[in-house]
């Protein structure tokens, strides 16, 4: 292991060294630059140059400006993803084609950010409002994006203009249950520099009501609020050189509801930490970025507020990442990737503990006239457990411009976690990474302003970790767990205009069979169907908008007891914007708007009918700033 | 570093060692005083706001939901069902997250009242002179501030007392509280609490002998189940008019995590994972061949509940603490009399 890590501390230097050189080669010859349009580049490469044969669905920013904060609720009624939520704003996770809630990877700009403690992500301790867009990525992705990448994954990208206006954004927004909604956004690029930053706060007493086996109730000790800064800086060293920097700061602090008055009363604080370095350099056929990054993750529980008692985890993560890319030719791209990963954690009931995981991938596109192929590998050295090689391998036929058929095979995996690992007298040491084989086919039409998307996939995932007891007492886990999903999944996009109207539709729906292979029954909480649809109308300076979300019924036992159900839901959500004057639209959303009384999980009741009323400030201006 | 775990097992929604056998010897054939006379309850852990019983009769009608169905405006009841209990005429189910003990008549089952005062991470009960005992885990970082509640049954009103030291089962035994101070095979004292001046005396059970379920026998004398994984499991019997221990019976090593201790008549029965035990009170040796072994498709949620009452052994299979659990009447001979699907994570059967 030392080895390993010497020979890639001795890589890292070597790559640093020759682009050191080659800066000094071009110094020289930098030609006078001219005034050039706005680039825009995202950090994300692979999301982008990799992911050609699976679905991608694209947020913009005025979708996420539509929709609360909360990155749950942003993606709950414009994906097909379904999410447990134990309350609005309470702990939410993620069931991506039916798998569950440590198969979803989140990635910022890049980089996995699913907790090294748990393996997953709390989708509503992410404000939406720090990003310029945020993607979803259908299917299997641990070749490009390690760890968890299995049903899919989530990315949250900030974008470095250069020659970029200086634009600001405010967005202030207020409504039912005391909630505010606050977000400031500013960049300004020239053709050296282009910089950027946000400020986002969300707080709410989110003390609603709702009815509980006919009684009304109130949603008790669910207060929570969230801040967080994001910020980028991009220097053009010259014409070959370009360093980034990208950083983000998030703190939280939620009530846990109560599910019965008398409960105690607990509360969980997050505090997170990303930065990231990047230096690319463009040498004629040659594109290679280097990369370091420093991940901090820290939360604290208080199991009763009156008291000072918490117990608490943390984890530190040093990323070191090299990618060579060699343009053979317009149609044929390679690409070497090094990744050295090391990660030290602790908590109340895991001592420290140290893992370093390195990572070597080979990654290829190939355009040939109609037919397109992305191959790649990606194999891990660890001392933690041991890493099966992973592959991707995805092709794609344009049969016409309004066809196009993708295939794509891929292995993926999700490791071990801290407390997998390490949790004091029950960790497992000698547990292998959860695997999947994953098959999926996919049609897309496209014509005229019509875009149709089907896919079918198959995903067979095994040594699935879970935490069963011992002979000797405590639960300890295991690589025990069979699940195979499969289903379909498909995605509409619709745009109309006449005379002064247009109109924009937007439709997902999924329909997955998850099932134990030890059982023969479907997931826990992973429903048959799942939908959403968006449909925008705009008449001049008014917008109005219809946001509809159903979730179908899931069990809540794993024997699938039809009398021990979620129910499904529909819901609504309706909006109006009007544009008054040139930089400012005024909004106003109901939420829930047929009052329906509903669960995601078992006993934990969301809102009926309430009311957010928002302001969009844009303004900008092209004068020259420095 | 035990209370860690102790928290980790709740936030699993799950408790390996927590079991029970209470049970009351009054089992006779009568006039009934309500649908739920003449049988026995059994009563789901559940980790949410679940069906907390099933009823199952004389005849063998079972009888699912049975506080929803009869009380169907009532407040649901928490989660962590710990403990049911009776007096005459009441009945008292003890909800460890909810921290709250619902009163209703044990005959029929009507609500009668939610008492949610000095009551934090509640775990068993028992009844003496007009008045509720039931000990409470407090906080669970810290065994120090672990005490009693002691509810007043004419009006409810509610007192406590601290113990200051883990307090898990409760019975009340010659005009006193007898609490076993023990929990995941830790603490080795038993807790008597004298209810006239609310002082406490401790009997010493040994190092690694950590109590684990306890009865007194028709003989007056008191015997306790203890186990510890470093130890072999012992019965000790306790002399309780001079509140000392009379003598101890070792397992054979074998017999590792024994546990469940019930006394019916003058055997006394156990088990030791899926199978059940069986010695006269007063044999010097504990026999390895057990009555009765059965198969589990439960990892970890089997042999979740005993109890043995009128010769009949009463066994309940959590599963997967995710689906419905079984409950099981065995005969002496080991044949099953009957089998009952219940509702998640049954852990005790209480006789009406």
């Amino acid at each position: 292991m030392k080895t390993i890590l010497k020979l890639f501390i001795g890589l890292f230097f070597v790559v640093v060294f020759f682009n050191i050189s080659m800066l000094n080669a071009q110094e020289k010859s930098i030609d006078s630059l001219q005034r050039l349009d706005e680039v825009v580049l995202h950090v994300d490469r692979l999301l982008q140059q990799f992911t050609e044969t699976q679905n991608k669905e694209v947020l913009s920013d005025s979708i996420i400006a539509k929709s609360t904060s909360l990155l749950t609720q942003l993606l709950q009624s414009n994906s097909s993803i379904y999410f447990r939520e134990n309350g609005l704003g309470m702990v939410s996770s993620a069931s991506f084609r039916g798998t569950n809630a440590q198969q979803t990877a989140v990635i910022w700009n890049g980089l996995n950010i699913n907790s090294q403690l748990n393996g997953q992500t709390d989708f509503n301790t992410i404000n939406t409002r720090n990003f310029n867009t945020i993607t979803i990525r259908h299917g299997g992705g641990s070749v490009l994006y390690g760890s968890g990448a299995i049903g899919g994954s989530i990315h949250l990208n900030d974008k470095i203009a250069f020659n970029s206006a200086f634009k600001n954004q405010l967005f202030a927004s207020a409504g039912s249950f005391d909630t505010q909604d606050l977000s400031f956004k500013s960049s300004y690029g020239n053709d050296k520099f282009g910089i950027g930053f946000s400020l986002a706060y969300t707080r709410s007493d989110n003390d609603y009501s709702y009815e509980f086996n006919g009684r009304e109730r109130t949603n008790l000790n669910g207060q929570l609020y969230n801040i967080a800064f994001s910020g980028h800086l991009g220097y053009k060293i010259n014409a070959k050189h370009t360093l980034r920097y990208y950083s983000y700061i998030y703190d939280d602090e939620r009530h846990l509801s109560l599910i019965i008055p008398t409960e105690i009363p607990t509360k969980y604080q997050n505090f997170n930490v990303r930065q990231l370095l990047e230096w690319e350099g463009r040498y004629g056929k040659w594109f290679s970025i280097l990369r370091g990054a420093y991940l901090l993750e820290k939360y604290k529980y208080f199991g009763n507020i009156e008291s000072d008692a918490f117990s608490f985890g943390e984890a530190s993560s040093f990323i070191g990442n090299y990618q060579l890319k060699y343009n053979w030719s317009q149609a044929f791209k390679l690409v070497g990737l090094a990744d050295v990963n090391y990660t030290l954690g602790e908590g109340s009931s895991i001592g420290e503990n140290s893992r370093t995981i390195s990572a070597f991938s080979l990654l290829a596109t190939h355009r040939i006239d109609k037919f397109y192929y992305e191959a790649a590998l990606r194999k891990e050295i660890t001392n933690t457990y041991k890493s099966p090689l992973l592959f991707s391998l995805g092709m794609q036929y344009k049969f016409s411009n309004t066809y196009t058929l993708n295939t794509n095979v891929s292995k993926n995996f999700r490791i071990p976690t801290y407390n997998d690992l390490y949790w004091e007298g029950s960790g497992n040491l000698n547990l292998s990474p959860e695997t999947s084989y994953q098959y999926e086919l996919g049609s897309t039409f496209a014509y005229n302003n019509l875009k149709l998307n089907v896919t079918g996939f198959y995903s067979d995932i095994k040594d699935m970790i879970r935490w069963v007891p011992s002979s000797n007492g405590p639960w300890q886990p295991i690589n025990t767990g069979h699940v195979v999903t499969y289903g379909g999944e498909s995605q509409l996009a619709y745009d109309h205009s006449f005379d002064r109207h247009k109109f924009g539709l937007n439709m997902n729906y999924a329909y997955t069979i998850s099932k134990n292979q030890d059982t023969d029954k479907q997931l826990m909480y992973v429903p048959y169907h799942k939908g959403s649809g968006t449909l925008i109308h705009t008449y001049k300076n008014v917008n109005t908008y219809w946001q509809t979300t159903y979730a179908g019924e899931v069990f809540t036992q794993s024997d699938n007891n039809p009398n021990r159900v979620v129910e499904a839901y529909w819901v609504h959500n309706f909006g109006l914007e009007y544009k008054g004057l040139k930089a400012l639209t005024l909004g106003c959303r109901i939420q829930n708007l047929l009052n329906k009384n509903y669960q995601s999980v078992a006993n934990r009741y969301m809102p009926g009918i309430h009311t957010n009323f928002y302001l969009n400030y844009n303004f900008k201006t092209h004068e020259t700033i420095f | 570093m035990k209370q860690f775990f102790k928290y980790f097992f709740y936030a699993f929604a799950l408790g390996l060692f927590v079991t029970s056998c209470s049970n009351d010897d009054d089992f006779t054939s009568s006039v009934p005083l309500g649908d739920y006379d003449n049988g026995y309850f059994i009563l789901h852990e559940g980790a949410g706001v679940i069906t907390p019983v099933t009823f199952v009769a004389e005849d063998g009608t079972v009888t699912s939901n049975v506080f929803e169905t009869v009380n169907p405006d009532a407040e649901p009841i928490g989660g962590y069902k710990q403990d049911l209990f009776f007096d005459d005429t009441r009945a008292f189910i003890v909800s460890g997250a909810g921290q709250t003990v619902t009163v209703v008549n044990r005959y029929t089952f009507e609500f009668i009242a939610t008492i949610a005062t000095d009551l934090q991470n509640p775990r068993y009960g028992a009844i003496h002179n007009g008045k509720a005992y039931v000990t409470n885990s407090g906080d669970f970082a810290t065994t120090d501030d672990d005490f009693v509640t002691i509810i007043d049954l004419n009006d409810y009103s509610t007192t406590t007392t601290v113990i200051g030291n883990v307090v898990d089962r409760i019975e009340a035994i010659n005009g006193k509280l007898y609490i076993t101070n023990g929990s995941y095979g830790s603490g080795n004292t038993l807790t008597i609490l004298n209810p006239s001046d609310i002082s406490t005396t401790t009997i010493d059970l040994g190092t690694g002998n950590s109590p684990n379920s306890f009865e007194q026998a028709n003989d007056g004398f008191l015997y306790v189940l203890t186990n510890n994984s470093s130890s072999n499991a012992k019965i000790i019997k306790i002399n309780v008019s001079n509140e000392s221990i009379e003598s101890t019976l070792d397992f054979p090593a074998a017999l590792g995590s024994a546990k469940h201790l019930d006394i019916d008549e003058n055997m006394a029965y156990f088990t030791n994972e899926t199978s059940v035990y069986s010695f006269t009170l007063g044999s010097t040796t504990v026999s390895e061949t057990p009555i009765l072994s059965y198969n589990s498709s439960s990892q970890y949620g089997s042999m979740y509940g005993f109890a043995v009452n009128n010769d009949t052994i009463y066994i309940c299979d959590a599963g997967d603490f995710a689906s419905a659990g079984i409950a099981y009447e065995y005969n002496m001979s080991g044949d099953v009399l009957k089998t009952t699907t219940t509702d998640v994570a049954p852990n005790s059967f209480h006789f009406n």
